[in-house]
């Protein structure tokens, strides 16, 4: 492999596979965040998070040739598995909703008004409570697009749909949300 | 890309602030841990396996692409797979990877068993169903490969890492235990021939019986007729006989009353002191009835248990017994017996061999097992509890306001010890009535049933009116 191969995802991911421990953890702590944040948001719990990350960097290893990266990025390739299982953890469970304590937000320090950092955290404690009660395939487009970041065209690549479809999905979600927070609109402009 | 600066920038940014408020925990390190450990399990096992050409062939052969999935029911499915089990439709790829199921070591399931058992038999009926049209064709070449499939699935799990060394590692522990246990029984064997004692059996100390209480001796049969006999079950004996003098004016004088026997009367028993002279063959003075029901003989002079006279006298009866009666027996009966009755065996009335009961019956039969402890029914006790004060369960304010009127049922469990032990309403009146007569009834008063001279609890139904007048 050249040099510049070998710090990308392919590299990295082609020299894991043949047993290089330190390429796997830097392959693994580049995604890490971004795929357990995407599973934590999904299933609205750790351990659930957990178990879908875990799963997910597994399997990439056990087919490291399946992915190319012609057609996505390796990020986009593992955002795609994380949801196929969490969408499969979900029809195993039969139910949408896992619920685990609010994470403690850290942005909370920010707030050093008492009234402010307690709407603050109220706010966000129904954020959480509204995005996922969210439907899931509007759900996982927000959460690709407002917390990943993801482009409409990459957020169409996970979840397999065209671009079109992305946006209305995202548009609903939005709508959703806005009915949703709606009593808090005011406390959120305030802060 | 405008479409986008649109949507994000669209004067929606109270909504991104507000979606910036949920923040996601860090990833925990924990995780961390449990992936590293699982990539090092993985590339172990690789290792192995590539020691392994063939079983590395087979795997990738069934492993090959990525998962499939029904267009139908929306199933996963691994790419070894072509068509969907349930319902025959072609199966579409996913695009994603397949990930081999997790290797348990354990087979300790959270489901229950009739579950458990439930799925694996439409397993096995849905693999039944495939497999048949394929025996159907060629059932040796099917029987062949199945045997050849079952061999290459034995072969492969024993290269699985660690099974081999489990199984032998758990056939050489059982068989070890085995082989103690055989060697010890067999010293313990030596060691008791060596004692001069050869084991034949090993007696459960549970099962040896409890020594029977000693039967109480009861009344035999006496004149009025509640005797036993030597019947297994309790049955009144019967019947009497009487004899007497009919010149004879003082009353029957004292003495013992003959055996009993079933056999014709040979001697009829005299109320004189026997003669002092030899007899050439000598027979018992016999009563004819239950023997169960006399004494020993003993060589005495005979008569009435029950008389005052030490008169020699056979009374005013008739025939060649004695009492007031009539024939060869004792009492007033008429007949070989003793008693009132007529015929012969003991008691009053038309002959009967009787049966003993608890207590009665001489003690020869064997007592029925009765457990005293448990409830007993109205009809199953000898004598019922007695209630003697039965309290009157006072209105409920709620009640005289709605009018309420009506009959609670109770069923009560009279103790033996004279204290209510439970109480259940078989009928029930609203605004707390039920509930007054149920306080009403753990107030009852009684003498407790009984039953073969104890006291046993007895089951009572009792009915509290309420009515307002």
């Amino acid at each position: 492999l050249a040099d510049h191969e070998i710090t990308t995802d392919k590299g990295l991911l082609e020299r894991a596979a043949q047993g290089d421990e330190a390429a796997f953890r830097q392959l693994y702590e580049r995604h890490r965040d971004a795929v357990f944040r995407f599973a934590y948001r999904l299933l609205g719990g750790v351990e659930a998070a957990e178990d879908v990350t875990h799963d997910c960097f597994i399997s990439l290893l056990e087919r490291s040739h399946a992915f190319d990266p012609t057609r996505a990025t390796l990020r986009t390739y593992l955002l795609a598995a994380a949801r196929h299982l969490t969408y499969k953890r979900f029809r195993r469970e039969g139910r949408e909703d896992l619920f685990d304590e609010p994470a403690d937000a850290v942005l909370l320090t920010e707030f050093a008004n008492p009234l402010s950092r307690l709407l603050a955290a109220e706010t966000a404690e129904a954020v959480q409570r509204a995005v996922l009660e969210l439907p899931p395939l509007q759900r996982e487009a927000l959460i690709l697009f407002e917390y990943e970041e993801l482009s409409l065209a990459e957020i169409a690549a996970v979840t397999g749909v065209d671009a079109n479809a992305v946006k209305a999905r995202l548009h609903r979600a939005r709508q959703g949300l806005k009915r949703a927070l709606a009593p808090f609109w005011q406390g959120a402009a305030l802060v | 890309l405008n479409e986008e600066n649109e949507m994000s920038f669209s004067g929606e940014t109270v909504l991104q602030d507000a979606l910036a408020l949920w923040v996601t925990p860090a990833t925990p390190p924990a995780l961390d841990a449990r992936v590293l450990a699982s990539y090092r399990r993985l590339m172990a096992a690789r290792e192995f396996l590539a020691e392994s050409p063939r079983t590395q062939a087979t795997l990738d052969q069934t492993m090959e692409g990525t998962m499939k999935q029904c267009p139908n029911c929306g199933e996963d499915f691994a790419p070894a797979f072509s068509f969907c089990p349930v319902d025959g439709a072609a199966l579409a790829a996913t695009g994603l990877l397949y990930t081999r199921p997790e290797y348990h070591l354990t087979v300790l399931e959270e489901t229950g068993l009739t579950r458990r058992l439930g799925r694996e038999i439409g397993l096995l009926k849905a693999q039944l169903k495939q497999a048949w049209p394929g025996f159907k064709r060629d059932p040796l070449g099917f029987t062949k490969g199945a045997l050849a499939a079952a061999s290459a699935w034995f072969v492969q799990l024993f290269r699985v890492p660690h099974v081999a060394t489990a199984t032998v590692f758990a056939v050489l522990l059982v068989m070890s235990l085995s082989l103690a246990v055989i060697l010890a029984d067999g010293y313990r064997r030596r060691a008791a021939q060596q004692d001069g004692l050869v084991i034949t059996e090993l007696i459960n100390l549970n099962d040896i019986p409890k020594p029977e209480e000693p039967e109480k001796e009861g009344p035999a049969g006496n004149n009025k007729g509640d005797g036993g006999g030597s019947k297994p079950k309790y049955e009144k004996p019967q019947g009497g006989g009487g004899g007497g003098d009919v010149n004879e004016t003082r009353e029957t004088s004292q003495g013992e009353t003959p055996p009993m026997s079933r056999d014709p009367q040979v001697v009829v028993p005299k109320v004189e002191p026997p003669l002092d002279r030899p007899v050439l063959l000598p027979v018992t003075p016999t009563l004819k009835g239950d023997e169960a029901l006399s004494k020993m003989p003993r060589d005495l002079q005979f008569g009435d248990p029950d008389s005052q006279s030490t008169d020699p006298s056979r009374g005013k009866g008739e025939g060649e017994g004695f009492g007031g009666g009539k024939g060869t027996g004792a009492g007033d009966g008429a007949g070989a017996g003793q008693g009132p009755g007529r015929g012969e065996n003991i008691g009053g009335g038309d002959p009967n061999y009787g049966g003993g009961g608890p207590g009665k019956g001489g003690g020869k039969p064997s007592k029925p097992a009765v457990d005293y402890n448990r409830e007993f029914s109205v009809k199953e006790v000898d004598r019922k509890a007695v209630i003697i004060s039965k309290p009157e369960p006072p209105y409920t304010e709620e009640a005289r306001k709605a009018a309420a009127s009506g009959t609670v049922t109770l069923r009560v469990l009279l103790g033996a010890n004279g204290a209510v032990l439970q109480i259940t309403p078989l009928t029930r009146l609203p605004y707390g009535l039920t509930e007054q007569a149920v306080a009403a009834a753990r107030k009852l008063r009684f003498t407790p049933a009984q039953k073969d001279g104890r006291n046993v609890a007895q089951w009572v139904q009792l009915q509290y009116d309420f009515n307002l007048y």
